[in-house]
């Protein structure tokens, strides 16, 4: 068994590596189809997850219909650079077809809508002008057609800042992770491709009108950057004991 | 501490009472049970038992300890038990060894995020291992007749291990345990080895 799993790790170290050959790299679907069997909880998920760290998938074919161009063409038009392509002209100066999705898998993660399933829409994300990680909930997934593979847009509601009054306990420990946010919701929806660093968030009412969150890192989610985030919490032992 | 004492049990000839005297009361059990019951989280997160601490629910499984430490005890303990949320009014000693409380588990937890991440530098293995230091140290401070367990002694070799092996995911035993649970399952003719099905 110790041999087995050795061997299924080098495997994935592989096929996660930049000098995998492409050929091999084109197999990782078929062994994720073989391998994963729709195992995804708990570390079992993360350990399926070969080389495709990042990826997104469509899980349904979605309905069509008519976008604003306005608030999506910038995060389209990124998303369509990241796969080596154009966005395509609209027909329309205003709107743009699109189709509608419940659900996308990003890094073999599900995520869905708000009004699909809550505990999937929960996320933290990094805007495109922020460099930040910012709390907030799914509210529309579209994706436009490239060619063989479908490129997605997320729309996002980020949450407001707790109130400036709020008692936080966390701060004495950045590297926990908690952070304290509002319950209610920034008016702008932001719009942002799905190849953003993005993880869901445990969350729960911690006052009226506030929650605590603490974002879930997962495998491929590149922003988890301590060295550049984080802070050392401990100068001295004796000044956390009071 | 909670229920049967699931944290540690007494050193051999202690009664857990002599080793372990901050008790959750059973009011604040029912309210980390509400809390727990409370929080949203992706379905591939394994909560904790919703009567977490009654005896009834069994052992926990490895999975469901990892989200009890990340989140749902920390989090509680914080709007409990740390010094920024206690009631006004109460007493300086109380307030003051409940807090203590809150940093050792704080400092498990982060020590538990620090060695979990999927990037590992010395930076990493040199975080985790401060904060377990402190973790067992505030346990002897809070609990002086505790003694500690192989499993405290070997928490303090993971540090090297991080920097020599990389990631724990790599490494870890959570396939192993999987594989445990998937053979648990298998139905035999409780006779192994004797008669094949």
């Amino acid at each position: 068994m110790l041999k087995t799993f050795c061997a299924g790790a080098n495997l994935k170290a592989l096929l996660q590596g930049d000098r995998c050959p492409s050929a091999l790299k084109m197999a990782v679907p078929i062994l994720e189809r073989k391998w994963d069997q729709g195992q995804q909880t708990g570390t079992i998920g993360e350990l399926n997850s070969l080389g495709n760290s990042g990826e997104t998938r469509k899980v349904d074919n979605g309905k069509e219909v008519l976008l604003h161009r306005k608030p999506y063409d910038n995060a389209f038009r990124i998303a369509f650079e990241k796969v080596s392509r154009t966005l395509p002209r609209a027909q329309d100066y205003n709107f743009r077809y699109a189709k509608k999705h419940d659900r996308v898998t990003i890094g073999g993660k599900l995520f869905a809508t708000k009004n699909r399933s809550r505990c999937n829409a929960e996320i933290f994300f990094k805007p495109l002008d922020n460099e930040n990680l910012l709390p907030g909930v799914i509210s529309g997934i579209v994706s436009i057609e490239a060619g063989d593979q479908d490129v997605f847009v997320l729309s996002i509601q980020p949450r407001k800042p707790a109130p400036a009054c709020t008692i936080n306990p966390f701060a004495r420990y950045p590297d926990f992770g908690a952070q304290l946010w509002s319950t209610e919701f920034e008016d702008e929806m932001v719009c942002i491709p799905a190849t953003q660093p993005i993880c869901h968030s445990e969350s729960r009412t911690w006052a009226t009108g506030v929650v605590v969150l603490k974002a879930i890192s997962s495998v491929g989610f590149q922003i988890c950057q301590f060295l550049k985030t984080y802070r050392i919490p401990l100068g001295d032992l004796n000044d956390l004991v009071i | 501490m909670i229920g049967n004492g699931y944290f540690e049990q007494p050193i051999q000839g202690k009664k857990e009472n002599e080793v372990f005297v901050d008790k959750v009361t059973e009011k604040e059990l029912k309210l980390l049970q509400k809390d727990i019951d409370s929080i949203i989280r992706p379905p591939y997160r394994q909560a904790p038992p919703r009567d977490l601490g009654n005896p009834g629910h069994g052992k926990l499984k490895a999975d469901q300890w990892k989200t009890c430490i990340e989140f749902d005890i920390p989090v509680s303990v914080a709007q409990l038990w740390s010094r920024e949320t206690c009631p006004p009014g109460q007493d300086r000693d109380v307030t003051a060894r409940r807090d203590k409380v809150f940093q050792s588990i704080m400092h498990l937890a982060v020590a538990v995020r620090w060695g979990t991440s999927y990037r590992i530098s010395e930076r990493h293995s040199q975080l985790f291992e401060e904060n377990m230091v402190a973790y067992l140290r505030l346990l002897l401070e809070l609990y002086p007749n505790i003694r500690f367990r192989p499993n405290h002694h070997s928490a303090l070799h993971i540090g090297p291990l991080l920097t020599q092996f990389g990631p724990v995911h790599s490494w870890w035993m959570f396939p192993f345990e999987r594989v445990i649970g998937i053979l648990q399952k298998v139905n035999t003719n409780s006779k192994m080895g004797k008669h094949n099905i």
